[in-house]
C-alpha cells in the first residue's frame, strides 16, 4: 500500500514537473483519491420532485375513460377529435392524413397503430404550418410520423402534463416536437431530423424530461428555453449544428432558465451546417458546438459522451453570443453556478468555425477545447477538470457532489392542475401559450419582435386580431405567418390586447 | 393581323410620348428642387438636402403629401424640413408629386462619403433584431409595409432623422401614421452611440462610389 502511495507521488512529481517546465499550463494535475463520499445533489427545483419517491419513475399517464373512437385511412383525426369526450382514445390507422390538428380537450390520447412498420403519417405537403396543436391538459401523442410541415410537428400551446412519444419527425420546419407553456411532461422515445430551428423545443415550461430521444441533421437538436427543472437524459443527439442548448431567449415573457440536467447523453459530431432562418437566434450556433449554455443557471452535465463536435464540446456563454443588445432588464444575461460531472470528452475542436477561430487567435490557439466558458464565472465547478482542455474555467472548484443519480426524473408523481382557468387573462395565456412561440420582446425569434408590432399598430388590437386570423406575406426574410383562425375573435383580440400592453 | 399592326404600333408610340411628356413635365417641375437637392438629387450637406434618387417614386410621393399636409415640417420640425413644406406645397396636385418623384427615382449618383462615426458591427446586431423587420435585409426596404430604402442614403440626414424622430420633432403628428411607427422604433434605441452604429452599418449597404 505504502509503494502505491510512492508511486502516486512520484507520478504527481513528474507531472508536476512536466507542467512547470510547459508554459502554456498554469497547474499541475493533483492526484486524488476521495477520502468520504460527497455530498448528496440538492436541486432548488427538485424539492416538489424528491418527496414522491414512492411512485415508479414516470409514471405520468393520460386518464382514459373507455371511449375509444377508431380513424381510418381517408377519414379525418380532427372528425375525431371533435367527437371525443374527455378521457378518449383515439386510434388512427395506417395512412396517410393530410391535416392539421387541433386538440383542445382535456385528457385526450391521441394514439397511432403502427402495422408491421407502416405508420400513421401526417403530411405537411410543404403548405400545411402544424400537424398537432394541443392546448388541453393531460394529452398524449404517439407513434406518428410527421413529415413536410412548415411549422411545427407538434406544439403544445400552455398544456399540462402531456406525454410525446414513440413519434418520427422528419422535415417539418421550424420546431419538430414544442411544448411551449406547460408544466409537467415526458418527451421521450421519438425521432428527429431535418429541423432549421429546434427539434425538440421545450419553452416556457416546468418538469420536463427529454429522454431517450434521436436526433440528427437539425440546428438545434434539443433545446431547453427559458424553462425551469428539466432533465435531459439518454438521447442520441449526432450532427445537428449545434446538439444539447439550454438557454435564456432575452424578450420572452417567462425570463430564467435553471436547474436543468443534461446527463448520459451522446453528443457526436454535431457538425451540421447551420441551415436556420438568416437573423434568428439559432442562426448564431456556430457548427460543432456540442453543447450549448447561455445564460441558463444551475445547469448539471454529467456523464456524457461528448465527440468529434468540430468547434466545442461544451460553451458557456452569456447574450453576446445571440445579440450585444442590453434589451430585456428582467433577463439576466449569464450563466451561473454550472456543474461538470465525469464527462467523457474526446476528439472535439478539430475544425472550428470561424467564429470560434477568432476567439481561439485571442488565446493563441487553433484547435477548440473540450470546454470553454467565455464568461469566465466564479462559481463553477468541475470534477476532474485534468481531463479536459478547456478555457475560461480557472474560478472553477472542485464540486461537491458527484452525481445528481438521486434525482432520476423531473416531472411529477400527481398530475398538476390545468394553467389557471378562473381570473386568467385569456390574453395573457394566448400570448404566452402561442404568440411567444415566435415573437419575443426586442428579440428577432422566428417572427418580427413584439416591439415592431407594437410600433406597427400602437392603439388598434383588432388590426392585430384581423391579421392575425389571416396573415398574409410581407417580409422576404421572414417565414410567413401561419393563419390563428382556430383561435376565436375574442381570444385574439384578448392575445392582441395584452401584445399592446407588453413591457418586456 | 398585318392590318393591325399599323394602330399597335402608333399606340406604342402615343405612350412613349405620353412617357417623354411626363418626364419632360417632372424635369420642369424638379428644376426648383434641384437648388438644394442637385442636378442629379444627389443632395447637399451643406444645405441639409438629402440624397433623394435611390429612393422609389412611391415613397418620394407619400413624403412629398406629407409635407404637403403639414404632416412634416411643420411648426415643430427643423427649419430645413419647413422649408420642404413650403416647396412641398408649390406642387399643385398629387399627379405633379408623382412627376416629379418618378423623375427623382430615375436619376442616379453615387453615395454620399461616411461622415458618422460608429460601430457597424453592433449596428448591424441592432438592424438585424429589429429595423430589418421593416426595412428588410440589406435596407432595401418594404413597399408592402411603406417603410423605403435606407440602403444609400446619406449617413448624416439617417442620424438627423433618427434624432428628429427621437425628439418628437418628427412623427409627432396624428395622422402620420408610418411616422409616428417609426417615431416608436426610433425610441428604442437606447443612446445617441447607438444611433451612430446603425447609421454606420447602413452606409455599409451604400453601393460603392464610383
Amino acid at each position: 500500500m505504502r509503494k502505491l502511495i510512492l508511486s502516486f507521488a512520484a507520478i504527481a512529481l513528474l507531472a508536476a514537473g512536466y507542467y512547470l517546465g510547459s508554459n502554456r499550463q498554469a497547474e499541475p494535475t493533483v492526484i486524488r483519491v476521495p477520502a468520504q463520499p460527497k455530498a448528496e445533489f440538492a436541486s432548488s427545483g427538485g424539492a416538489e420532485v424528491t418527496t414522491a419517491t414512492s411512485a415508479p419513475l414516470r409514471s405520468l399517464t393520460t386518464p382514459t375513460s373507455g371511449e375509444v373512437i377508431l380513424v381510418r385511412d381517408g377519414e379525418s383525426i380532427q372528425d375525431a377529435v371533435a367527437a371525443a369526450s374527455p378521457g378518449a382514445v383515439i386510434k388512427v390507422m395506417p395512412g396517410t392524413y393530410k391535416e392539421t390538428v387541433y386538440i383542445d380537450k382535456d385528457n385526450i390520447t391521441l394514439s397511432g397503430v403502427i402495422e408491421q412498420g407502416k405508420y400513421p403519417v401526417l403530411e405537411g405537403e410543404g403548405v400545411r404550418n402544424d400537424a398537432i396543436l394541443y392546448s388541453g391538459n393531460g394529452t398524449t401523442i404517439e407513434n406518428f410520423y410527421i413529415t413536410h410541415y412548415k411549422g411545427n410537428g407538434v406544439m403544445g400551446q400552455a398544456g399540462n402534463n402531456f406525454v410525446i412519444r414513440n413519434n418520427v419527425v422528419v422535415d417539418t420546419g421550424v420546431y419538430g416536437i414544442f411544448p411551449q407553456l406547460g408544466k409537467n411532461g415526458i418527451v421521450s422515445h421519438n425521432i428527429l431530423s431535418g429541423i432549421e430551428d429546434a427539434a425538440i423545443y421545450i419553452g416556457m415550461s416546468d418538469n420536463v424530461d427529454v429522454v431517450f430521444n434521436q436526433v440528427f441533421e437539425s440546428v438545434a437538436g434539443i433545446e431547453i428555453e427559458n424553462s425551469r427543472t428539466a432533465l435531459v437524459e439518454a438521447n442520441y443527439v449526432y450532427n445537428n449544428t449545434g446538439g444539447i442548448l439550454a438557454f435564456v431567449t432575452p424578450g420572452l415573457p417567462i425570463k430564467t432558465c435553471g436547474d436543468v440536467i443534461i446527463r448520459n447523453n451522446f453528443v457526436i459530431d454535431n457538425n451540421h451546417e447551420n441551415f436556420a432562418i438568416p437573423g434568428s437566434i439559432v442562426a448564431n450556433i456556430p457548427p460543432g458546438t456540442g453543447m450549448l449554455i447561455m445564460a441558463c443557471d444551475d445547469v448539471v452535465i454529467e456523464r456524457n459522451i461528448i465527440t468529434g463536435n468540430d468547434s466545442v464540446g461544451i460553451i458557456f456563454t452569456d447574450f453576446s453570443l445571440a445579440t450585444n443588445i442590453p434589451n430585456d432588464p428582467e433577463s439576466e444575461p449569464n450563466p451561473n453556478r454550472p456543474k461538470l460531472l465525469d464527462n467523457i470528452m474526446r476528439d472535439n475542436g478539430n475544425s472550428p468555425a470561424p467564429v470560434v477561430r477568432a476567439f481561439l487567435a485571442a488565446q493563441l490557439e487553433t484547435r477548440g477545447p473540450d470546454i470553454v466558458d467565455t464568461v469566465g464565472m466564479d462559481d463553477g465547478c468541475i470534477n476532474h477538470r485534468e481531463r479536459y482542455r478547456t478555457f475560461g474555467l480557472d474560478k472553477y472548484t472542485e464540486c461537491d457532489i458527484d452525481t445528481t443519480a438521486n434525482v432520476p426524473s423531473y416531472t411529477l408523481a400527481e398530475p398538476v392542475p390545468p394553467r389557471g382557468l378562473e381570473n386568467v387573462d385569456i390574453g395573457k395565456l394566448t400570448y404566452y401559450g402561442v404568440c411567444a412561440g415566435c415573437h419575443a420582446y426586442g428579440t428577432r425569434m422566428i417572427g418580427p419582435p413584439t416591439q415592431v408590432i407594437q410600433a406597427l399598430y400602437m392603439d388598434d388590437p383588432a388590426g392585430i386580431a384581423a391579421y392575425a386570423a389571416k396573415p398574409v406575406k410581407k417580409r422576404d426574410d421572414y417565414p410567413e405567418m401561419p393563419p390563428q383562425g382556430h383561435l376565436d375573435e375574442e381570444t385574439l383580440l384578448a392575445a392582441a390586447e395584452f401584445l399592446l400592453k407588453l413591457k418586456n | 393581323m398585318k392590318q393591325l399592326l399599323p394602330p399597335i404600333w402608333l399606340g406604342t408610340l402615343l405612350l412613349a410620348g405620353v412617357a417623354q411628356a411626363q418626364d419632360a413635365a417632372g424635369e420642369q417641375r424638379y428644376a426648383p428642387c434641384a437648388s438644394c437637392h442637385g442636378d442629379a438629387a444627389q443632395g447637399d450637406q451643406a444645405q441639409g438636402a438629402p440624397r433623394l434618387n435611390h429612393l422609389s417614386a412611391v415613397y418620394i410621393t407619400a413624403q412629398l403629401e406629407k409635407f404637403s399636409a403639414g404632416q412634416r415640417g411643420g411648426a415643430d420640425a427643423s427649419p430645413q424640413a419647413q422649408a420642404m413644406a413650403a416647396m412641398a406645397r408649390t406642387l399643385p396636385d398629387e399627379q405633379a408629386m408623382l412627376e416629379v418623384a418618378v423623375y427623382i427615382s430615375a436619376l442616379d449618383s453615387p453615395a454620399s462619403p461616411a461622415t458618422v462615426a460608429g460601430d457597424p458591427a453592433l449596428g448591424a446586431d441592432y438592424y438585424r433584431q429589429l429595423c430589418g423587420a421593416c426595412h428588410a435585409a440589406g435596407a432595401v426596404g418594404n413597399k408592402a409595409l411603406h417603410s423605403p430604402r435606407l440602403a444609400g442614403s446619406d449617413d448624416w440626414y439617417l442620424q438627423a432623422q433618427l434624432e428628429a424622430f427621437r425628439s418628437g420633432q418628427r412623427g409627432a403628428h396624428p395622422d402620420d401614421r408610418t411616422g409616428r411607427q417609426m417615431r416608436a422604433m426610433a425610441a428604442t434605441l437606447p443612446d445617441d452611440q447607438a444611433v451612430r452604429n446603425v447609421v454606420a452599418y447602413l452606409r455599409e449597404l451604400a453601393e460603392p462610389a464610383e
